[in-house]
């Protein structure tokens, strides 16, 4: 909220600087978000927290400083007027708006005086030269309490306030017709709705040049429904912003006093009658102020006249039974405000420091928390690169890898149909992520996200925790001793090999590109001992034996393998292709493997031994379709 | 070859020679390799002759065998290294100075390595890690932590609802997870006690994703990451929330780092604080980060508000604590000075290399 440092100094009954402003707001709870001078007045931006509706004027924020300095805030320049007979009969139907003062005057002519028009104008807020409209605007920014003039010639009969009922409709003063609800809690004549109560007036209603004779009205409207009203209709404005964080409805009477006064002095405006209706609600029950309590959260005591002086000088009223806040602070209800507002005007900097005392023993770490650490280190370690994305995916991104409808992973109000599906694969992202590094002339992508994603239940989303990584281009080639080649799908075959899935299914994203998804709770966890259990390994030396194979173009390995292992002993410690050949020297159709065995035993193995289980494994390849190449 | 009739000694000396041969650098290495398995005296080659001097006559001819192929299997072996020493010695030595094979190198997320840092700065006070959905309900991320019904946050202009299931929500915060813990450790057991109770207190921290509706521009985006902490014992005073991040702060960002705590307002904490560090670039002189004033904001916090306590059947008149929150990009942007939120979430790898390294 916008504050002129000459217009708080004027509500202060001493000195105040623009350092003193700066530095005692925050440490109040206000922070400064920052400070300008516009036409030699100095404004600040002073961040007001939403629980301090009291705060939103210059007399608060100078009220706040009055507490804490210990001075005293200016009299208001208040001269009650005589109320009278009313001149027009006003009725509140509802608690919701227990107080309204009004007055009805005759204006003359004349002009916003420079000084209101400099304030408004520093404040950012637009002059209208309508004597009515910009008095009650400098009201609302100097003393925090929203009043409204309406043309009294366009008004109709009795004035009533209530709840709309259901068909009514307004138009407010920004041109908007609204369909009011039952809740709404509007000002009525005979003809209907005319002004939405604290928010804004009506169009029909509104004072224009033409004006001769105004309406005033400063009342008290009850601040949750006046909350629900600008949420439901969206309309936020500075009168809806005050009274929905709580006014002071003891303002009432006097900001309809200070009105029609300005009226008066700025434009020769004659009073024709001031009454009201209704009445200020009492203030609320004491609340007890609890020193243990107090002192607990200082850490320290705190001596009980000190408390009663600071609360006192927050405007509360000490009693036997305890503080009375006062009527403009609508966030003060338990013990444990009053201990924070002792503490707060007390300034925090004053507390002690102490690590507080161990009551509990401390808990491990998560395994599923250390899993995902340890993978992230693993994969960054293997050359990975950690990506963060948006958790929301656009629907065509979601029906390339999602297997299950997006219907119930979508969001009601996306911020765009990019961003409104709760994915169900980690790919899409990573896959766009991917593009982005290749344009971007990346030679090599490897990336990698861990991060739930999401199934269609009856109940809901059901999350899962996923591993998804994306690899393509070259890699090596950029030193004299590796090969540059590309990216192969194997390759990241032996990523998830590495990180201990059973099995698992690379996609071919295209252009080089390949993913990978793992459900995490399919990846081992942490070992459940310190360090595995041991088992013995042969100190034996080991021999190997190559056997080079032909076999059709199209034969797969795995069945090979497989056919090979089932006839070759425990001693087989090792069974691998090292090479696959295919070309010249090949008939067509034709490619060779070089299959290698690596046999160790518990004990030195003889060279008859190991040539008896390399025949056999030659045999059980035969019969898988290979043959010995010559 | 058959080994099984030398001695086990010899079978090692036999399995080691490919790896020492292979090892042999120079020829004078081969030469030493060559004395102790070939040579004429004290040789491996010397003690199996000696062997077979003493073996029984019968055994003679079979071990005899043996010791021949072992012999001149290590000779072939020899003469071939040698062949490869000879030449290699007519090409180049090789060059230091060369460009070496690059070793893999990835990169953690910055974000992630920055929570990670917030772990560690904590587990010394013996903080473990709480986690919750991101997909909650309204009763977590808003009732169970006292904001109002009508506050505005719960609108659909700032919170993201499911489509098909309204009640359910993207957690705008991280402070859901407090209430789920709360919950848990308020539950009374069959005894008539609650896990509070048995344990004497409860300490941790809840790292995670948010979501809010912001339009996505340089400061600002629709999911971002917090990480949240929450003491519960007896007796707890803002005193204890100072202590705790004053030391927590000097472990994160160094020694002589000061906080300084600025009284605010968040629903579900009473008092309620914003704590300030001596700035991290400057150490608190006036800076383009610190616009100056030479602190920055870290973090909000406060003592729990008595109806978060008692809306999970926790006592507050017996019970007290303390709650924080850090947004996680706000200060890894202030930290880094990174211009610009996107790049977080933008992905390129030169980024990440750069910002999230190995840690």
């Amino acid at each position: 909220m916008l504050i002129a440092l000459n217009a708080l100094q004027a509500e202060l009954d001493a000195p105040l600087t623009r350092e003193q402003a700066t530095a005692l707001l925050p440490m109040l709870g206000f922070p400064i978000d920052g400070a300008e001078e516009k036409n030699g007045t100095i404004v600040l931006d002073v961040d007001i927290t939403a629980n301090r509706g009291d705060m939103m004027s210059h007399r608060g924020v100078a009220r706040e400083l009055s507490a804490k300095l210990g001075v005293a805030l200016t009299a208001l320049p208040h001269k009650a007027l005589n109320e009278g007979t009313p001149a027009r009969e006003v009725r509140l139907d509802i608690p919701e708006c227990p107080v309204y003062a009004t007055a009805t005057l005759s204006l003359g002519k004349g002009a916003t005086p420079e000084a209101t028009a400099a304030f408004l104008a520093a404040l950012g807020a637009g002059v209208k030269q309508l004597a009515a409209v910009d008095a009650s605007n400098e009201l609302l920014y100097r003393y925090g309490h929203p009043t409204h003039a309406f043309d009294a010639d366009k008004l109709h009969g009795a004035i009533t306030v209530r709840f709309a009922k259901a068909g009514e409709n307004l138009v407010t003063l920004d041109g908007v017709e609204r369909k009011l609800t039952a809740e709404d809690l509007v000002i009525a004549d005979e003809s209907g709705p005319i002004a939405f109560g604290g928010l804004m007036g009506g169009e029909a209603t509104k004072v224009t040049e033409a004006t001769r004779r105004v309406l005033l009205e400063s009342a008290f409207f009850d601040p949750r429904t006046v909350r629900l009203m600008a949420r439901r209709h969206n309309l936020h404005t500075d009168g809806g912003q005050r009274f929905g964080r709580g006014a002071d409805p003891a303002m009432a009477k006097v900001a309809r006093d200070l009105l029609a006064a300005r009226l008066q002095a700025w434009c020769g405006a004659t009073l024709e009658a001031a009454w009201s209706v209704g009445a200020v609600p009492p203030r609320p029950a004491p609340i007890r102020v609890d020193e243990a309590m107090i002192a607990r959260m200082a850490g320290e005591t705190i001596p009980a006249a000190e408390i009663a002086d600071l609360l006192t000088r927050l405007g509360c009223d000490m009693t036997a039974s305890g503080a009375v806040p006062p009527a403009w602070r609508h966030d003060l209800a338990i013990p444990e405000d009053l201990a924070e507002e002792v503490l707060r005007l007390r300034g925090y900097d004053h507390l002690p420091e102490a690590l507080p005392p161990v009551q509990s023993e401390p808990e491990p770490l998560s395994p599923d928390y250390l899993k995902r650490q340890r993978l992230a280190r693993r994969l960054a370690n293997l050359g990975f690169h950690q990506t963060v994305t948006y958790g929301f995916v656009s629907p065509e991104m979601d029906a390339a890898h999602a297997v299950t409808p997006a219907e119930g992973r979508t969001l009601g109000n996306p911020l765009g149909i990019e961003y409104s599906i709760l994915r169900g694969s980690l790919l899409p992202s990573l896959e766009a992520t991917a593009r982005h590094n290749q344009r971007n002339g990346a030679r090599e992508v490897r990336l990698f996200e861990l991060a739930p994603v999401y199934a269609s239940a009856g109940a809901g989303p059901v999350a899962a925790e996923r591993l998804g990584l994306v690899w393509s281009g070259v890699q090596g080639g950029e030193d004299p001793l590796t090969r540059a080649r590309a990216v192969h799908p194997l390759d990241v075959i032996s990523i998830a090999g590495d990180l201990g899935a059973a099995a698992c299914s690379v996609k071919e994203l295209g252009d080089g590109l390949f993913g990978l998804e793992l459900d995490l709770a399919a990846l081992p966890a942490q070992a459940e001992r310190v360090i595995p259990a041991f088992r013995a390994f042969s100190r034996f030396p080991s021999v190997s034996r190559d056997l080079s194979l032909l076999v059709p173009a199209d034969q797969r390995y795995g069945s090979l393998e497989e056919a090979m292992r089932k006839v070759l002993p425990l001693e087989c410690s090792d069974l691998r292709c090292v090479d696959v050949y295919r070309g010249k020297g090949l008939e067509p159709g034709q490619q060779a493997w070089l299959i290698r065995m690596t046999f160790q035993g518990d004990r030195t193995l003889t060279s008859d031994e190991v040539e008896g289980w390399v025949k056999s494994a030659l045999v059980a390849a035969e019969s898988a379709g290979a043959k010995l190449r010559g | 070859m058959d080994l099984s009739l030398l001695p086990p000694e010899i079978a090692q000396a036999h399995a080691a020679f490919p790896v020492a041969l292979a090892a042999c650098g120079d020829l004078d290495a081969l030469n030493r390799l060559k004395g102790a398995y070939t040579g004429r005296e004290g040789s491996h080659a010397a003690a199996l002759m000696e062997l077979l001097k003493a073996a029984p006559k019968e055994q003679k001819r079979e071990l005899g065998a043996a010791i021949n192929a072992l012999k001149n299997a290590w000779e072939e072996s020899l003469k071939e290294r040698q062949a490869e020493l000879a030449s290699a010695k007519k090409t180049a030595s090789w060059d230091p100075t060369m460009t070496p094979p690059l070793p893999a190198r990835g990169a953690l997320h910055p974000l992630d390595r920055l929570m990670g840092r917030m772990v560690e700065a904590f587990r010394p006070l013996g903080y473990h890690i709480e986690e919750g959905p991101e997909v909650e309900t309204a009763a977590n991320n808003f009732d169970g932590l006292n904001i109002p019904e009508d506050h505005p946050a719960r609108g659909s202009s700032d919170t993201f609802y499911l489509a098909t299931h309204p009640e359910l929500l993207l957690r705008t915060h991280t402070s859901p997870v407090q209430v789920r813990v709360l919950a848990r450790y308020g539950e009374k057991d069959a005894d008539g006690m609650s896990l509070l109770e048995r344990k004497g207190g409860l300490r941790f921290l809840a790292p995670g994703r948010v979501y809010r509706k912001d339009e996505i521009d340089p400061t600002h985006s629709p999911m971002f990451h917090q990480i949240e902490g929450m003491l519960v014992g007896k007796g707890i005073g803002l005193h204890h929330l100072k202590g705790t991040l004053s030391y927590a702060m000097r472990a994160l960002f160094g020694p002589e780092t000061k906080a300084r705590f600025r009284p605010s307002y968040f629903p579900f904490v009473e008092p309620g604080c914003e704590m300030d560090v001596s700035c991290p670039l400057c150490g608190g002189k006036g800076c383009r980060v610190c616009k100056g004033s030479g602190w920055v904001e870290i973090l909000g916090a406060g003592l729990i508000h008595p109806a978060v306590l008692e809306h999970a059947g926790i006592d507050a008149a017996v019970w007290s604590g303390f709650a924080f929150g850090m947004g996680v990009e706000r200060t890894a942007m202030m930290v880094s000075q990174t211009p610009d939120l996107r790049l977080f979430f933008e992905n390129d790898q030169r980024f990440l290399a750069a910002m999230g390294g190995l840690d």
